[in-house]
């Protein structure tokens, strides 16, 4: 038997009517198996079966792999519109199961002073990028997440991305420029060419995930016939009206011996320069490729409520949202913290679920009033733990004695619709760190 | 007496992660990532998750300085969580009087435990026998304890499929169906079961084959800002350990000094009496945790700003103290392993730093 995966399915090897049943197969158009060829049943999955079809470069089938017939649309093409958003969709439900889709990270965890945003946008333009597998039917395939190929923006291209916009909007031109500019500095690191000094910068990013692609396709035109020049040239991308959502981290590491008038100060600056930041990158200078041609812009109203989570004490703000409603992952009841832990307001130390006198206690403590909507929810959650949420918490009690709870932290959540909404709330917020949390 | 405990973490990355070797090796990539000089399977060093947890624990702590190459601006630092937990230098007399105070953790290199690799079925999650065995996983066949690798070209799975199989490039013949059961502590987690019918065990020979050709290789490009366009030369490649590795790694506490600083960490504190981020250090385990935790959000190894290096605790450690058996794994019925066996002797008297 031969152990490589290809020559164990060497489609251009095999007889040419065999070749034209195995295309429509491998691409997902018919359920009937080529009967000569009954092996490629073997490829449960769609992208395995697109890696054979890959072999198919250097036969006549090309065209018909990556695009159908004259009359019928097919092969790669007729899966990207009719199969992809499903198989993506399935994948990323994967994804979620194992924590690999970013969320609001819990503030109260990193450093007083850092912030996070959460955008959630829909595209205007379409979304290009190149994929790092060198195999492949189409020149230019979308870069798909390794494991598990759903289409994405590498967190890598958000920071390029974003420092290219804002390098753009401060006019510098060269990585001089650029490196005499501290705040650049600060939130990016070092320029590339630097010998010494290397810091890393204060931001993080996260990836995108989407779950939808098609296929735009270019002509590119002779000069002196004026008539195409080498046929069609197929570009996958994420299209336009696919939704997904953007996350920046902002911690601020550094040097403890500055003031904390200083320090919020800076943290205000930063904020202030890193909103723009976004907001010109996602609606005019673009990201991914092709930015030049139009590409990879996002629509002015955001696709989801938009959120800006801040961990430090304002000025203004009477009382700090105490509970950290920004840590849930979405679409998870809010008696819950994970999908098999409840809320830290609701559970013990020992992770299991607090007597309704001990939740009424702790609801009061924070000086409110146990309301009845506290009484639901409390319900709801002793429901979830009696039904099979207790095995799944699967917390051994622990009869330690815990001191007394220690303060929480200030986070604090601001919303947002729009992208200029953003803008005026990052302003707000701003003002109000400079002012101080003199509370 | 001393006490010596051992935790031994389930770590899964969510971002791909990338350990430098720091410069350039004769490789298949321009930046190649550290590997276990043996057997070739990359790792992440403990010296790496030592460095970032200290790091991440010392700004929770708001004494960045904790971190430092050297602890001089450390105004108290036997009464620092962080210098107590990884160890520090202490000078007094101008200088002239230098102690060091070795750490009072260990924490070990992170082996890879699951590796995931598409396949003509999807992602699937390649291992050994060895290395699920080492981490206190139960294998079975037929109901009955797994004794022997399976043989080099072909594979166990945990589920049903009789047919070949690719692990990237590579096909193997199916051997059967095994079961793999985590421990107690680790059985429930949502992240285990999302994989757990998706395993598949190899020779340990082959492991390494498999590994080292489906590490996530990227090419990066610099753009020129004068010109916008790809710089000459700057084009390169580096290779990462792809998302959804899953690894596992022992800390172990060996707290010779029995004096951990614990007045205001304890109570919820950080150095400048400000709360402490998540929750109080009762310990030297406790200050590690938050470290490791962090690591969750802000990455370990290089390029950590642009997506890379995030890894997450699964579950809860395995805990076992010195003289007892592990608190909530399952007791292997013939064997053992080097793990189950009680905590060796490892026990550095190095110094600190």
């Amino acid at each position: 038997m031969t152990h490589d995966f290809y020559a164990r399915f060497p489609f251009p090897l095999v007889a040419m009517t065999v070749q034209s049943l195995a295309v429509p197969w491998l691409a997902g158009e018919t359920n009937r198996l080529p009967s000569d060829w009954p092996d490629l049943a073997l490829l449960e999955d769609p992208v395995a079966r697109f890696d054979i079809l890959a072999q198919a470069m250097i036969t006549k089938h090309l065209e018909r792999a990556r695009s159908g017939t004259r009359d019928q649309n097919g092969g790669y093409r007729f899966w990207v519109e009719q199969r992809a958003q499903a198989f993506f969709q399935q994948r990323r439900a994967w994804m979620q199961r194992l924590g690999l889709e970013p969320v609001l990270p819990d503030l109260t965890h990193v450093p007083p002073g850092s912030w996070a945003l959460h955008v959630s946008f829909t595209l205007r333009q379409p979304y290009l990028s190149r994929d790092d597998q060198m195999f492949h039917l189409l020149d230019n395939p979308l870069k798909k997440e390794r494991v598990f190929k759903v289409p994405y923006v590498a967190a890598s291209g958000w920071k390029g991305a974003l420092r290219s916009a804002m390098r753009q909007l401060r006019g510098h031109t060269t990585l001089d420029d650029e490196a005499k500019d501290t705040q650049m500095i600060r939130l990016f690191g070092n320029v590339r060419a630097a010998e010494s000094d290397f810091v890393a910068g204060r931001l993080t990013f996260f990836p995108t995930f989407f779950d939808k692609a098609r296929l735009e396709v270019i002509n590119p035109h002779d000069r002196t016939t004026g008539v195409g020049a080498r046929g069609p040239i197929l570009l996958e991308c994420v299209p336009q009206g696919a939704q997904g959502d953007f996350f920046v981290l902002y911690v601020p590491f550094g040097s403890a011996e500055q003031s904390d008038d200083d320090r919020r100060a800076e943290i205000a600056d930063d904020l202030h320069a890193v909103v723009e930041g976004v907001r010109a990158m996602l609606t005019t200078y673009g990201f991914g490729a092709k930015t030049s041609s139009g590409f990879g812009t996002v629509e002015e109203q955001l696709a989801g409520e938009g959120k800006l989570v801040l961990h430090a004490k304002l000025a203004g703000e009477t009382a700090p949202t105490v509970v950290p409603s920004a840590s849930q992952p979405p679409n998870l009841p809010r008696y819950l913290e994970s999908p098999t832990r409840l809320h830290p307001d609701l559970r013990r130390e020992d992770g299991t679920l607090k007597s309704e006198a001990e939740y009424q206690r702790f609801i009061e403590s924070q000086g409110r009033k146990y309301g009845k909507s506290d009484k639901q929810l409390y319900d709801k959650a002793k429901k979830w733990w009696e039904q099979g949420g207790q095995t799944q918490a699967q917390q051994t009690p622990t009869p330690a004695p815990e001191p007394a709870p220690p303060e929480p932290s200030p986070v604090t959540t601001f919303t947002f619709w729009t992208l200029s909404k953003l803008g005026d709330v990052a302003q707000r917020v701003a003002s109000q760190l400079r002012e101080g949390g003199a509370s | 007496m001393a006490t010596y405990q051992r935790q031994r973490y389930l770590l899964m990355t969510i971002d791909p992660v990338h350990i430098g070797t720091g410069g350039y090796r004769l490789g298949r990539v321009d930046n190649s990532i550290v590997r276990e000089p043996g057997t070739c399977v990359p790792k992440i060093p403990g010296t790496s998750l030592h460095g970032a947890a200290r790091s991440y624990a010392a700004q929770l702590y708001e004494t960045p300085e904790a971190a430092a190459q050297s602890q001089d601006k450390v105004k108290n630092p036997d009464q620092n969580p962080v210098c107590y937990t990884f160890g520090y230098i202490k000078k007094t007399g101008n200088g002239n009087n230098v102690t060091a105070y070795s750490g009072v953790v260990n924490i070990f290199d992170a082996h890879v435990l699951l590796f995931p690799v598409y396949s003509m079925t999807g992602p699937v999650w390649v291992t050994t026998l060895g290395r699920l065995r080492e981490a206190g996983f139960t294998v079975k066949q037929n109901g009955a304890v797994l004794a022997t690798e399976p043989q080099t070209s072909t594979a166990l799975l945990t589920w049903d499929r009789k047919d070949d199989l690719n692990l990237g490039w590579l096909m193997v013949n199916g051997a059967g169906k095994a079961e793999v059961t985590a421990p107690n502590g680790w059985q429930n987690e949502q992240r285990w079961q999302a994989v757990t019918n998706r395993i598949v065990l190899v020779n340990e020979s082959l492991f390494s084959h498999v590994v080292n050709s489906n590490l996530e290789v990227r090419t990066s490009v610099a753009i020129n800002p004068e010109r916008g366009a790809a710089e000459e030369g700057a084009l390169f490649t580096y290779e990462a350990l792809p998302r959804a590795t899953f690894l596992t790694t022992e800390v172990v506490l060996d707290d010779y000094r029995e004096a951990f600083p614990k007045d205001k960490c304890g109570a919820g504190k950080t150095d400048k009496n400000n709360p402490l981020p998540g929750t109080p250090w009762h310990g030297p385990l406790d200050v590690v945790k938050a470290g490791l935790r962090m690591i969750e959000w802000l990455g370990v190894g290089g390029m950590g700003t642009r997506g890379f290096g995030r890894l997450t605790i699964v579950g809860k450690p395995l805990e076992q103290k010195y003289g007892e058996e592990r608190s909530n794994e399952q007791q292997h019925p013939t064997q053992s392993g080097p793990a189950g066996s009680g905590v060796r002797a490892e026990h550095h008297q190095a110094h600190a730093g």
